[in-house]
């Protein structure tokens, strides 16, 4: 027998062998099988040596696992399944348990998963809505959008009436149709009130295109397109379920369209409500007569949708208009040179304008939701180290690891189940919140709605929440040092590690709120200087509103113009009204006339005319708006159809045809006639805020005579007033008239900016959203610091370190945080900004202005909210902060 | 344990191992005990399985005896025949004995 020598006695068993035997044992005879084998592992050591111990060993190890591993497999188990089910339900009491003894803080922590939960996913199926559902026609796909590029005007979403005729002709196209929306008064008959609504005017191109069917009644006939055809309409499906109440006796009802009147026909399945965005309330058919300007090669006004023949590609469409718009070109020099057709996917186009703005809701809105979660996280990890004592007591009464950690995931699960039905509860309203309060109308391709992509959005939303908040504190359980715990308490010190992970989650916080405010600043700032722009016009004082001449004023250009006078002198009439103008487009109202000119005695020729905005207005209007003449004089009566063509030309206009020179005696040719420029008015704004003033041109009315009317007058009095009155005058002079679209102008420039305004107030209120957030988390981190670092401070302060030096120990720690996260921000932002502002031109993101009162509001904000603990740690009680007991 | 229903070979010994060892004895000692009278080497994780098939079928069952004084010592296993379990011991070698046409009806202790 060998004796034991040093080495026998360190000898362990073979590692293998007992690691297979442990894992084929049933977890209650895994000990003792270990036991039992280490014994006689030993035991044949001293009798027979290493070697001779290990062979058995192994023999043992092989020939126990079938058993062992049968055994485990085999046995009756009191099943596993429902005592996991139980430990959760009992967790989950537990943990429902432990909310109710801080109800503030569970509430609010609910609360604020909830709405985050819930707007994400509002977000989500409003972008599920636009991006990623298609349209409801057959074969959206092949469905097109086209529009014109002109050489020095750029590109638009409209075309020709004649162009898109011959463009039909195309072998690639399957149908072509055009169309206009406008705003339309409708009174049924009987009905007191005449309606404002949308009115889709469309050529059977387009209910062909689009294969739309009528629920009820009929769709568009080719008889409803002739001339002298009586008007038919047929009606929207929401527009019928929402003023007709669904009524199926609506189809046959007269109803009084415009000036004119009209018969309802039908109503269009709710296919129709999703072209154009928004859907249009009615349609009716497009038609205009022979000397119409839609006639001439010259206008571009019309929409225009087409579909793609089967076998064709929209790379066949393209070649093949721009064929025929270079036959055009040629055949039409003086209007159709340098132009060409674009063609789109028809959702791509309606889809791109919204893209830039709803991807950067949804950035903004993960961001509050990721800072919201940060600093559940934070919370939890602080309770996760005060509950160490607990987690210890558990440990040594035998609870796994793994039974601890499934604990913790069940709180979190329940936390956040419930913050996620919440959230799935709430999100419907804040996704329809968010569509109504959008500026202009978002192309939805169907209802927005809580559908299987978006639910498992929003779970995977509360999920990744869950983890984000809860990941945290179950790797600070790695830590075994649970004896330690037992015996300390709450006293102890922090853990270096977990330290560091509300460190780096706290900046986090400060550097998404950074990005955010830097971004809202600099929206902010964007609409302040839109709004600060001088328009050069009163427009508090004006009121504009759109006139509908009778047909009977239509007949001739004379009775037209002398509608309009008549109209306008009706205004001028009316109490508390100053003056009063009428014109073909007013400021800020939709439409205008682009066109070039040549300067008599230069060398303008076509294609490389000149452009100005020409304004067709009666002799009072410009002072009417408030616009001052610098030289010469203002237009007056007697600028009638039969005097002198004369023009007043605006600065602008001034200074880039005839730099240097007086304009005054000027002359210039366009529509035909020689004109001679007169006047020389101060700039003023006609329908844009971001670019400098354009060039305009003011016609007298009675020279160029159209039927589109629109009236400004300059009064005090409120709009609805003054347009009330008006409209029963009207009547009188030709109950055929109709009068629409009245505002004030400084509220149809306000509405201008309604796009900006929306953005600055939204990114504003998500971020300050976040600087709360983030501030709520410095609050807590700070706290929570100065209570475990409480026996830290007392001993500095025992040696000396005074309270204030304390205060500002706590203060700079904080400090150092928050500048870090905020340089993580603005790096991050600077990264981003070539992007953001591709997104969203004339954004500059990082400019000093935004960047330095962003960076002072985060430090005063983390001061004020570390300021109450760093107090508290300054005036801790040395006697307290120095026991040793907890 | 119901008429009819066979104890196993080993099962058997496992339980004859334990009646020698007056009754109770942790599972190493019982393995010690059967590996000495048969003479081959038996494997630990073949005792605690049978010893916990026979506590499945109540006759045999165990306590936990107090933990060695060492670092990390655990409870161990130790095990006892109940009243059941003796009473099949008996009734098996019963019926051994008289298949093998050893009519002695003495009673095994």
């Amino acid at each position: 027998m060998r004796k034991p020598s040093a080495e026998a006695k360190k000898t362990r068993p073979p590692v293998l062998a007992a690691w297979l035997v442990g894992r084929a044992a049933p977890p209650d005879d895994r000990a003792d099988v270990l036991h039992d084998l280490a014994e006689g592992f030993d035991e044949r050591v001293a009798e027979r040596g290493v070697r001779h111990a290990c062979a058995w060993y192994r023999r043992q190890a092989l020939r126990s696992v079938v058993p062992l591993a049968s055994r485990r497999l085999l046995r009756p188990r009191p099943s596993r399944r429902p005592a996991l089910l139980a430990e959760l339900r009992a967790d989950v009491r537990y943990a429902a348990r432990r909310a109710a003894r801080t109800p503030a803080v569970s509430l609010a922590v609910g609360l604020a998963m909830a709405v985050g939960v819930g707007a994400t996913t509002a977000i989500a199926s409003v972008m599920e809505s636009v991006f990623l559902t298609a349209l409801p026609f057959p074969e959206p796909d092949r469905l097109l959008r086209l529009g014109t590029a002109m050489r020095q005007l750029g590109e638009a979403p409209e075309v020709n009436a004649l162009d898109a005729r011959d463009w039909a002709q195309a072998r690639s196209l399957d149908g072509l149709g055009q169309y206009a929306v406008q705003p339309v008064t409708v009174r049924l008959d009987g009905a007191d009130a005449p309606v404002a609504s949308t009115a889709m005017l469309a050529t059977a191109g387009v209910t062909d295109v689009l294969q739309l069917r009528p629920v009820l009644g009929r769709g568009f006939a080719p008889a409803d397109f002739d001339r002298g055809a009586v008007g038919v309409i047929v009606l929207g499906q929401r527009f019928w379920r929402e003023a007709f109440g669904a009524d199926p006796g609506v189809i046959g009802r007269s109803v009084s369209f415009g000036s004119g009147r009209a018969t309802i026909v039908g109503v269009w399945s709710d296919a129709a409500d999703r072209f154009p965005a928004g859907g249009a309330d009615l349609w009716s058919p497009l038609t205009w007569p022979d000397d119409s300007f839609l006639n001439q090669r010259g206008s571009i006004a019309l929409g225009a949708i087409a579909r793609l023949r089967a076998g064709a590609d929209i790379a066949s469409a393209r070649a093949e208009l721009t064929t025929i718009a270079r036959r055009l070109a040629t055949a039409y020099p003086e209007t159709n040179a340098g132009r060409s057709a674009t063609v789109e996917p028809l959702q791509q186009a309606m889809v791109g304008p919204v893209r830039p703005m709803l991807l950067i809701i949804a950035l903004s809105i993960v961001a509050v939701l990721v800072i919201a979660c940060a600093n559940v996280a934070n919370l939890l990890l602080a309770q996760t180290r005060e509950r160490g004592r607990e987690f210890a007591l558990r440990t040594s009464l035998g609870a796994s690891r793994g039974r601890l950690v499934r604990q913790l995931l069940a709180e979190s699960l329940a936390l956040f189940a419930v913050a996620g039905v919440l959230g799935i509860a709430v999100a419907p309203a804040l996704a329809r919140a968010l569509i109504a309060r959008y500026p202009g109308t978002l192309p939805l391709a169907a209802d927005v709605g809580l559908d299987g992509r978006v639910l498992l959005m929003a779970m995977a939303a509360t999920l990744l929440t869950a983890l984000i908040a809860g990941g945290p504190r179950l790797r600070a359980l790695n830590r075994p040092a649970l004896a330690g715990d037992l015996a300390e308490g709450a006293r102890g010190l922090i853990g270096r590690a977990q330290r560091r992970a509300s460190s780096a989650l706290l900046m986090a916080q400060v550097a998404l709120s950074v990005v955010l405010l830097l971004g809202a600043g600099a929206l902010l700032r964007t609409f302040l200087q839109l709004s600060a722009v001088t328009t050069g016009l009163d427009a508090a004082r004006v009121v504009t509103m759109r006139i509908t001449p009778p047909p009977s004023a239509l007949e001739t250009p004379e009775r037209t113009l002398q509608f309009q006078d008549a109209a306008r002198d009706l205004a001028a009439a009316l109490p508390g009204v100053e003056r009063a103008a009428h014109a073909m487009f007013v400021p800020f109202a939709p439409g205008g006339w682009h066109d070039g000119y040549e300067r008599v005695g230069a060398a303008d020729t076509r294609p490389n005319l000149p452009m100005a905005d020409f304004h067709m207005v009666s002799p009072e209007f410009l002072s009417t708006l408030g616009v001052r003449i610098r030289k010469g004089r203002d237009l007056s009566a007697s600028d009638m159809s039969g005097g002198a063509p004369v023009l007043v030309v605006n600065e602008t206009f001034a200074a880039r045809a005839f730099p240097g020179l007086d304009a005054i005696g000027k002359t210039l040719r366009w529509e035909n006639r020689t004109w001679t420029i007169v006047g020389v008015s101060a700039d003023a704004r006609h329908g844009s805020l971001w670019d400098p003033p354009d060039p305009d041109v003011y016609v007298p009315r009675a020279q160029v005579i159209r039927d589109n009317t629109w009236l400004a007058l300059r009064t005090a009095r409120p709009a609805a007033a003054v347009a009330a009155e008006l409209r029963s005058r009207l009547r009188t002079l030709d109950p055929a008239a109709a009068l629409t679209d009245v505002r004030r102008l400084d509220e149809r420039i306000a509405e201008s900016l309604a796009a900006e305004r929306f953005r600055a107030l939204l990114t504003g209120s998500l971020g300050s959203l976040a600087l709360l957030l983030a501030a709520v988390g410095i609050y807590g981190v700070v706290s929570y610091t100065v209570s475990r670092h409480t026996r830290e401070i007392g001993i500095r302060m025992a040696l000396g370190q005074s309270r204030r030096g304390v205060l500002v120990g706590v203060l700079a720690g904080i400090w150092t945080t928050v500048a870090g996260g905020a340089a993580i921000g603005a790096l991050a932002t600077r990264l981003a900004a070539p992007i953001i502002e591709a997104w969203l031109p004339g954004l500059r993101v990082l400019e000093p202005a935004t960047l330095l009162p962003v960076l002072g509001l985060f430090f005063a904000v983390a001061t004020v909210a570390a300021l109450g603990p760093a107090r508290r740690a300054s005036r801790v009680d040395l006697v307290d902060a120095l026991r040793v007991d907890a | 344990m119901p008429k009819g229903d066979f104890l196993g070979e080993f099962e058997i010994y496992v339980l004859l191992a334990l009646s020698q060892l007056d009754d109770q004895a942790y599972g190493n000692a019982i393995r010690r005990e059967i590996e000495a009278r048969t003479g081959r080497e038996i494997a630990v994780g073949a005792v605690y399985a049978t010893l916990g098939r026979l506590e499945d079928k109540g006759l045999v069952r165990f306590t936990l005896s107090s933990p060695d004084p060492v670092p990390g010592g655990r409870a161990r296993k130790c095990f006892r025949l109940t009243a059941a379990g003796g009473r099949a011991l008996r009734h098996s070698t019963t019926m051994l004995v008289r298949m093998m046409g050893l009519d002695d009806a003495k009673a095994i202790r």
